[in-house]
Parts: C-alpha cells; sequence; structure tokens
C-alpha cells in the first residue's frame, strides 16, 4: 500500500529529546496537530525522512504543559501557536512576541 | 541606524489575498518580517463536527479555489482508506489528468502574478490568456472553471470520453511551443534576470529546517516529491522531479517551469494508459477508523489527517497546507532583501492564504 | 451627462473568501474577458477607487479593516458583493469565525452569485453598478446644488 503511515507513541518527557535527534539526522518536520479527547489531547507529531513518515502521537490531559520544539524546527512554533488558540493546548516555550498571533479568536473555539 | 516600521498589507495591490507584515527596515534594507494573521480564518476544521461526512466534502473543496480539485480528491482517498475500498482504475486516471490540469493552471497563474510583481505586464497577460485554454478544459470535462466537485467517496462523477481526451492533447502541443517561447522570457531575458537571479537564497539545510515544501524545497536542491508515493494513478506514471541548485527566486521560476512541462508529459501518458470501465463503486455506511494522506498539490506537500467514529460526522479533520509549511521559510528569506523586492519574495513561495488559515 | 460610469476605478479585497472568486476578479482583467474595454481600471488604493469589489464573508478579524476601506473611499461609492460567500456566508456560514455576508458591516449595492462567481457574471455586476454610481453622483450633485442654493437665497 502506497503512502503508508507508521505510528509510534512518545511521552512529553522524551518529545525534545527525540526531535533534536530527528532534525540532527536530516528528517523534515511535517506537520503538528491537536485531537480533543474526552479528558484532554492526542498531540499528533509528523516527521518525515524522505517520502518515510512517521506518526509521533502523544496523549496528554489537559493541564499537562508541552515543552515547544521551536528551537530546534523554528517552523514548529506557527503550529504550537495554532494548537495553544484553537485548543487551549498549553505550550511553554513558544518565542512570546505578542504580535504573532495566528487567527485573532476569541477564547479557544475548539477546545 | 534609525530603525522604521513600514507595515505591508492586508490590502495590497501585489496579492489579491490579505496577508499582514510589519517589515521593520534599516534603510532600504528589511531587517525582521513580523508576521500577523486571521484575516481569512473561517474555522473550517472545526466544521467537520456539524457536516454530514459526504456533505463536508464541498466545504473541504472551498479550502482554496485555486487547488480546489486536489483537496477534495485527497478528503475522497482519506475516506475510501477508512473504508478500505479500492476505486476503479479509470477513475483513478482521471483524477489524475484533473490534477495536472489543476497544477498547470496553477503554475500559470503564479507565473503571470509573478511577471505583475516585477511590472512586466504583457508577460503576466499573455500567461493568463494560456491559462484560460486549461480553463476551457478544466470547464468541458467537469462543468465548473475552478471548484469542479467531480469526486466522490468511491470514484469520480463524470467520465471524459476519448475524443475529449484526443481533443487535449491535440491542443497541448501549440499550447507547449506558446509556453517555450514565453518561459524563455522569464528565464533568458536580462530584466527579469536582474530582478530574480540571486535574491532570496534558502541554503538546502534551512529549506529543512525551515519547513519549506514543493517548488520551494526542491529549488533549494532536495529531490522529493509526493507524487512519487503513487496516489491516483501515479504510481503507473513516469515523470522526473525536476530540482534546480540555484535556491534563490530564479530557481524557483525554473522549477515551476519545468513542471509545467513535466504536467503535459503525464496527462499524455494517462491518456495512452486510461483503462476502459466503471468510474465509480457506491460506498456505503459510516466510517470508523483514521487515515493520514499526503499529496503533492502545485504549491507542494499537503497533508491531511481524517479520524472518523462510525458516525456520520467525522470527529477530526485537519489539513496540513503547503503554504502553513512555507511561512517560516519566507520569513526567513525576508531579512537582508531590498524593500522593492518583498512582494516579489512573497510571491516567490506561491502563497495561498485562504489554504493556510481556512 | 455621464462623468463616473465611463472610467470607474474599481478596488478589489478578499474578504474571507477561498480565492476562487479572487481569481475569477483578477481573470476578467485578462484579456480574454477584458474589462478594461469597459474604461474599469484596477487600483490598489482605496483613496481612488470608486467600486469596491469584495469576494468572501466577513470574519471578526477583517470586520475593521473592510469597514476602515470603505470608509476612505470617496463618494460617491457602490460596493459590489462577489460570490456567494459575500452575499450570506455561503458554506461557511456556520463557521466559528464567520460573521455573515459583507452587507453585515458595509451597506452593498450589487451582489453577484456563484461559487465561484464565473467572469461574465462579475462584469454582469459591474455594470450593474456603474448605473448605481450614476444614480449616487446624480443624487448627491442635486443635493449639493441644493445646499448652495440654499445659501445664497
Amino acid at each position: 500500500m502506497p503512502n503508508k503511515v507508521e505510528t509510534a507513541s512518545i511521552g512529553p518527557a522524551v518529545l525534545k529529546q527525540y526531535m533534536k535527534e530527528a532534525a540532527a539526522e536530516g528528517c523534515r518536520l511535517v506537520q503538528i496537530h491537536a485531537n480533543r479527547t474526552s479528558d484532554g489531547y492526542q498531540l499528533i507529531y509528523s516527521i518525515a525522512s524522505g517520502y518515510h513518515l512517521i506518526n509521533l502521537e502523544m496523549v496528554i490531559s489537559e493541564d499537562t504543559e508541552v515543552e515547544s520544539i521551536s528551537g530546534i524546527y523554528p517552523a514548529a512554533q506557527l503550529y504550537e501557536q495554532e494548537m495553544a488558540e484553537l485548543f487551549g493546548v498549553r505550550i511553554i516555550g513558544i518565542p512570546e512576541d505578542p504580535r504573532v498571533k495566528l487567527y485573532h479568536v476569541q477564547g479557544h473555539p475548539m477546545k | 541606524m534609525k530603525r522604521t516600521i513600514v507595515p505591508f498589507g492586508p490590502q495590497h495591490p501585489v496579492l489579491p489575498e490579505p496577508i499582514h507584515l510589519d517589515l521593520v527596515l534599516e534603510d532600504e534594507k528589511v531587517v525582521e518580517a513580523i508576521p500577523s494573521f486571521g484575516f481569512i480564518h473561517r474555522g473550517m476544521e472545526d466544521l467537520a463536527s456539524k457536516r454530514d461526512f459526504n456533505d463536508y466534502l464541498y466545504v473541504v473543496e472551498r479550502i482554496c479555489g485555486i487547488c480546489s480539485y486536489m483537496h477534495g480528491m485527497s478528503y475522497c482517498e482519506g475516506a475510501e482508506r477508512i473504508f478500505g475500498v479500492e476505486i476503479p482504475d479509470r477513475a483513478k486516471y482521471l483524477r489524475t489528468i484533473w490534477c495536472e490540469l489543476s497544477r498547470l493552471h496553477s503554475h500559470l497563474l503564479w507565473l503571470g502574478l509573478l511577471a505583475d510583481a516585477f511590472g512586466f505586464e504583457a508577460l503576466f497577460m499573455q500567461s493568463w490568456r494560456i491559462r484560460e485554454k486549461i480553463l476551457d478544459m478544466v470547464e468541458d470535462s467537469t462543468g465548473g472553471r475552478l471548484i469542479s466537485s467531480v469526486n466522490l467517496i468511491g470514484g469520480v462523477a463524470r467520465d471524459m470520453d476519448r475524443e475529449m481526451l484526443a481533443g487535449f492533447v491535440a491542443q497541448f502541443d501549440k499550447m507547449e511551443s506558446e509556453l517555450r517561447s514565453l518561459t524563455k522570457v522569464f528565464l533568458k531575458d536580462s530584466t527579469v534576470r536582474a530582478r530574480l537571479f540571486e535574491v532570496g537564497a534558502l541554503t538546502k539545510t534551512d529549506a529543512i529546517l525551515y519547513g519549506a515544501v514543493g517548488p520551494m524545497m526542491r529549488a533549494s536542491g532536495i529531490e522529493l516529491d509526493t507524487r512519487k508515493l503513487g496516489y491516483a494513478a501515479y504510481g503507473d506514471i513516469d515523470f522526473d522531479i525536476i530540482t534546480s541548485s540555484g535556491c534563490d527566486s530564479l530557481a524557483r521560476c525554473e522549477v515551476r517551469i519545468g513542471e509545467i512541462f513535466q504536467s503535459f508529459r503525464i496527462i499524455r501518458q494517462a491518456v495512452d494508459k486510461i483503462p476502459d470501465g466503471e468510474i465509480y463503486i457506491p460506498v456505503k455506511g459510516n466510517p470508523k477508523g483514521e487515515a493520514t494522506v499526503r499529496v503533492e498539490q502545485p504549491r507542494g506537500e499537503a497533508l491531511y489527517y481524517m479520524k472518523a467514529n462510525g458516525t456520520r460526522n467525522l470527529e477530526r479533520f485537519r489539513v496540513r497546507t503547503p503554504t502553513f509549511s512555507n511561512i517560516y521559510s519566507l520569513l526567513k528569506i525576508l531579512p537582508g532583501a531590498q524593500f522593492a523586492d518583498v512582494p516579489l519574495l512573497i510571491l516567490t513561495i506561491d502563497p495561498c492564504i485562504s489554504c493556510t488559515e481556512r | 451627462m455621464p462623468k463616473f460610469s465611463k472610467s470607474p476605478w474599481v478596488m478589489h479585497y478578499d474578504g474571507s473568501s477561498c480565492n476562487g472568486c479572487d481569481i475569477e476578479v483578477l481573470a476578467s482583467l485578462t484579456p480574454l474577458y477584458d474589462i478594461e474595454r469597459f474604461g474599469v481600471v484596477n487600483t490598489g488604493d482605496p483613496r481612488h477607487a470608486d467600486i469596491l469589489l469584495i469576494t468572501g464573508g466577513i470574519n471578526y478579524h477583517n470586520e475593521s479593516v473592510v469597514r476602515q476601506i470603505f470608509e476612505q473611499m470617496p463618494e460617491p461609492k457602490v460596493v459590489v458583493a462577489v460570490g456567494i460567500c459575500a452575499c450570506s456566508g455561503g458554506v461557511f456560514r456556520d463557521c466559528y469565525n464567520i460573521k455573515g455576508g459583507v452587507d453585515t458591516t458595509i451597506p452593498v449595492d450589487v451582489y453577484v452569485p456563484g461559487c465561484a462567481a464565473r467572469p461574465e457574471s462579475i462584469i454582469d455586476g459591474l455594470v450593474q453598478a456603474l448605473d448605481v454610481l450614476e444614480k449616487k453622483s446624480a443624487a448627491s450633485a442635486a443635493l449639493s446644488e441644493g445646499e448652495s442654493n440654499a445659501q445664497q437665497s
């Protein structure tokens, strides 16, 4: 089957280390998004090396603080900002620039 | 040196779409660009939980009016993967042909807008004149110029007969020769080169770190094209991945021009190989499961994530569009550029803000 | 004597459209449809514009931008809502960030339906807008004449 996707789960504690290694190996960060679950969120980090795509799933509760990986992949900032604005996921360490608001929405519409 | 902040947008003549940048300038040189979004944000991902999954297809097609066909197709591919159905071969080839037609019209649109951005009005008009012929083909075969709505979960809604396909291919020779002389101006003309050559360089390492996709990435020397994953009928079709090692705006122009000619090649092959048969198989029931689909849109790789829980509504629909990923590359190439080059640099990523903000 | 309808200057703003109508607005400027034959000039400056073409609905963030552009345009001015989203919100009207059609924010004179609106219907809408523009300019001329007469007497 073409377009095959591998999935793996990951914990918030090791995320940053994993991403650092992935970046050193030349992997691309394809996207990050959040899914709402009954008592928290499921964050999916997709990284790709060549055509091979891995979805890293991370299940967290509403209060869990996740460290930003924008220090490793600068492009991650937009995805993290999006999750924080739409879902209210707590992400710490997004470079704080009040002008870089993504959608300017009231509250967290998808929470 | 004294710094000045010049606002750019949201209403700006060079782009039909609103994007706002605060450009921090030192004299004529850009030192920093601070973006601000949200002028087009509608909240479509949330709508997935309110609409029937069959009806939501028509919302997905309206994520973007330019790559509308591909959004619809990817949604159907995702749903078919959740249902576990294989669509008929003829439908796969038809999808491939429509995909390439939309790539052609998108790239020609971009060439025109680029010419407009550096003030070459005649080139703009010529590119769009040729583009209208592609749109005529789309309209003949689907009934719509931009938003075609021919995809269904399980196949496609319309067929193209042999005469129509042969008619398309017959027009290609003339179009290709017109395009050859047109693209020569883009690549060889000294005034155009002066605006594009060595402007907005993005190195290979930066392209990976900053998440560049599509022609932007390929112009930085990375050979990656999601069509090679073989969705629709791409697995049976032979085509080249166009790359360039120039890393600058001229390289991006070169890559897109190369892709235009590859698209003609793909459609020719698809027309030769297309099998006879059904174009649709009915799909019944409600979906349950999840799927991740990647396709190559004109602007680059797009990723769709769908999660269904067995009801008529999808639990989650997520799309990561190419421009969303390219924004950071833009912010990377702006510092150091001349102020007058800013509109041009914004165009070289081929921005589609309605995709980005959904 | 028609003054405005011979060469109206048009400005286009993308509300929260999907890009389809925007591209069709641009396409109607290019060789095949060529609205420049009606004397229509596309401008990027609201202070030069007589007709405002808006595509897409209004969301909570661009509301102030649309209002500002409308206020910056000189009188008489005409607003044309292009596409079904600009008319009523279209498929997006249930989205959380969409306020509705353009008429929720500024007065609209001509509605152009379609998804995406075809260049032919955009041209038709523009030609109708010319009539509205002419009527508005006649009305404002009569008004200012009445005022100056009142001052003299």
